[in-house]
């Protein structure tokens, strides 16, 4: 096998650097998914001198290929293309899928677990190791190593000011965001992948450094089955395509002490379903929650220019606490494919009304605490993910859309248009309620995207009500770890990106504590 | 919840939702004769559209239905926009077309043929989509948005298709004031992988 060098900044083996049919390998650690889990805990184990291989299912882009043109972003770097929705069809789920994971594509985003989730989770999942405290210095490392600060002025950019003096004029808590991002260019093509590497994704970071330090990555590589025998992991098969042909090139084992899962919260669940393993409660793939998300659009009679600048500013948390609403608000930038596919006030001649007004439309992105309710699941060997909106949830996603629409017009917003599929047009702030209460939960209510896909190998301390201990270990198989979103048993309500790398540290930390058992 | 581009679902709802009609003749066998009936119905009721053979992934109805349906939903004629004839809106469409899987695909030929027949058998049409008038196919189409979620869940596929084949080309930016693509024209150098963390 030859190991080529794509280019400087990532070695990494793909599709067309194999020329044999089969490949047997050999790690200390194999790590499924080289996303925000998986990164983290490759760096974190090669480190600390252990063999590690890295196997993605995704291809492997190079920041130099991302054009910032976020349509053929989403066909490259994106699942299935950008076009993985649930079985209903009404709420698409972005995930990166491709060297990095979603930490290429995502917003830059960076939250601790609200403290209140982990109390959550310490009463009813038995998770009395995850404190405020044990959690800190895994945070703080990995705010350290990614560049993670809080947004300065000059990151705040027109729209999410908009967002910022409507939230003020109204006296409800708004706040700057935290991102991963070193001298921002202010581009706002974050969802396309940062051309000039100043987001701190995995690409730059976590994987390089990995890379240094022996860990061996391979692209274009989905592991199909886990291996299990006398109770323990012991590796993984997986499967080389061409990316380009859809080609089988090779099929490739690799034998392992220890096996991590961090495929993600579609594809983890998936893997262990196929294998047929550590699912004796029953759980895998349940338990879906995915934040999901609607843009509201606020027209404005000054320029805007909601794609200028850093795309993500500022947040209103007014509402964060689920027994405020269970909700936040984020200033969120977009380009006129996003606007035009997320609102439409009309057909026709009303829509390119609408649409040519673009330059002076405000945006924002709701995010709400959803329940556990979905589910993904294996039919016929396919993908099928189940989820929608839970009458419990929709209050929630109704009192965001009223909250921005507040907050718009107190910051001067003549008209805001609704995410939903029907016209839902909001003229003034005393016609909120009365349009707003008019949505009805139902498919293809709302124009909804998830990016935020979790829970469906809940972490818990029962072994008859979840897949993985409060250490990440699988309850029924030794040696098998989950560190990725999937572990997560409740929603995070904020952007989980920090949370998954300091629980992958966390679960290195505790791999590498018990080195004797693990390593043997 | 059914899902509208599941071709199972679909094939089950179609026959549902045609089942109060099933007095007329041509329904009672099935949909598929109803869609060749209703065919049949409409024969030469107007000029057909060239069919593109360059554009593999797009059968000849499904060209003719995205074309009469991107000229409904993007009247650019006397704006400012770019017009939707100087876009290869279907060329766009052909290229998503192309990259989805084979289950999808069948499910988007229900959608789109339920959509092109559904104003003569649902609409109150003695006519396909692509043979109604332009005041008729605006009004069907948002019938279907407002309809029931089978249709919203339809005309909402088909619809962010074609925004998006549009929006994405060049030509349409520079009329919304959009910037596109930023790093090269600002020539802003990339800072590369970041160093080893001193641990």
């Amino acid at each position: 096998m030859s190991i080529m060098t794509e280019s400087v900044q990532l070695k990494v083996t793909t599709a067309r650097d194999i020329q044999q049919a089969s490949l047997s390998l050999t790690a200390d650690v194999v790590v499924v998914g080289s996303g925000a889990g998986g990164a983290v805990m490759a760096y974190e184990m090669a480190k600390a001198g252990k063999k590690v291989i890295v196997l993605e299912a995704g291809p492997y882009v190079p920041s130099s290929q991302f054009n910032e043109k976020f349509p053929d972003m989403l066909e490259l770097l994106y699942a299935d293309h950008g076009n993985q929705a649930t079985s209903g069809g009404d709420l698409l789920v972005l995930q990166g899928t491709c060297i990095g994971g979603s930490t290429v594509v995502n917003g830059c985003v960076a939250f601790r677990v609200p403290d209140f989730i982990l109390a959550d989770w310490q009463r009813d999942f038995g998770l009395t190791n995850l404190t405020v405290e044990a959690l800190a210095p895994y945070f703080d490392k990995v705010e350290k190593n990614l560049a993670i600060h809080e947004n300065q002025e000059h990151e705040i950019n027109q729209n999410s000011r908009k967002l910022r003096d409507g939230a003020k004029a109204l006296g409800w808590s708004v706040k700057p965001l935290r991102r991963n991002i070193r001298d921002c260019a202010l581009t706002g093509h974050c969802l396309s992948g940062c051309k000039t590497d100043r987001k701190q994704s995995m690409l730059v970071t976590y994987l390089p450094w990995a890379s240094h330090l022996g860990a061996e990555i391979y692209a274009d590589t989905r592991v199909t089955k886990i291996h299990v025998k006398d109770g323990a992991a012991t590796g993984v098969s997986a499967e080389v395509t061409d990316p380009k042909s859809g080609r089988k090139v090779a099929d490739v084992t690799v034998n392992a002490k220890v096996v991590v899962a961090a495929a993600g919260a579609i594809q983890t669940p998936l893997l262990f379903l196929n294998s047929s393993i550590a699912n004796s409660s029953g759980q895998i793939g349940r338990n879906f929650a995915c934040h999901p998300s609607t843009m509201v659009v606020a027209e404005f009679d000054q320029d805007i220019h909601t794609w200028r600048g850093a795309m993500l500013g500022v947040y209103v948390d007014e509402f964060e606490h689920p027994s405020k609403g269970g909700f936040v608000l984020e200033g969120g930038g977009a380009g006129p494919v996003e606007i035009g596919m997320s609102t439409e006030p009309g057909t026709g001649s009303v829509y390119l009304d609408f649409m040519s007004r673009a330059k002076n439309y405000a945006s924002c992105v709701t995010l709400i605490h959803d329940h556990n309710v979905g589910q993904v699941r294996l039919e016929d060997g396919r993908k099928v993910i189940d989820y929608s909106i839970a009458d419990s949830d929709f209050p929630a996603m109704k009192a965001a859309l009223k909250a921005a629409a507040r907050i718009y017009f107190a910051a001067g917003a003549k008209r805001v248009f609704l995410p939903t599929v029907d016209r839902r047009v909001v003229e003034s702030a005393d016609q909120i309620d009365a349009v707003v209460d008019g949505v009805v939960n139902e498919p293809f209510a709302f124009r909804m995207v998830s990016y935020h896909p979790q829970g469906t190998m809940r972490m818990g301390s029962d072994k008859s009500k979840a897949v993985v201990n409060p250490w990440g270990e699988t309850h029924d198989v030794n040696r098998l770890f989950v560190a990725d979103a999937s572990l997560f048993p409740t929603s995070l309500l904020v952007n989980p990106q920090e949370s998954v790398y300091a629980m992958s540290h966390y679960i290195a930390d505790h791999i590498l504590k018990d080195k004797a058992a693990y390593f043997a | 919840m059914a899902n509208p581009l599941n071709s199972k679902e679909l094939s089950a709802q179609i026959q549902a939702g045609l089942a109060p009609l099933n007095r007329r003749a041509f329904l009672k066998a099935g949909l598929g004769v109803a869609v060749a009936a209703s065919s049949a119905l409409t024969l030469g009721c107007s000029s057909e559209v060239a069919v593109d053979p360059a554009l593999k992934a797009l059968s000849a109805s499904q060209q003719a239905l995205f074309q009469r349906m991107m000229h409904v939903l993007l009247p650019t004629q006397g704006t400012t926009l770019a017009s939707v004839d100087s876009v290869p809106v279907l060329a766009n469409i052909n290229h998503l077309f192309a990259g989805l899987d084979a289950k999808v695909l069948g499910d988007l030929e229900g959608a789109t043929m339920l959509f092109e027949h559904g104003s003569l058998l649902l609409g109150g049409h003695f006519s396909r989509f692509t043979r109604l008038d332009d005041p008729d196919a605006l009004a069907y189409i948002e019938s279907w948005q407002n309809g029931n979620s089978l249709q919203r869940g339809i005309v909402t596929t088909l619809k962010k298709m074609i925004y998006a084949s549009y929006w994405r080309d060049e030509k349409t930016w520079a009329p919304v004031d959009y910037d596109g693509p930023v790093s090269d024209r600002w020539g802003l150098p990339s800072l590369g992988n970041s160093p080893l963390p001193a641990e």
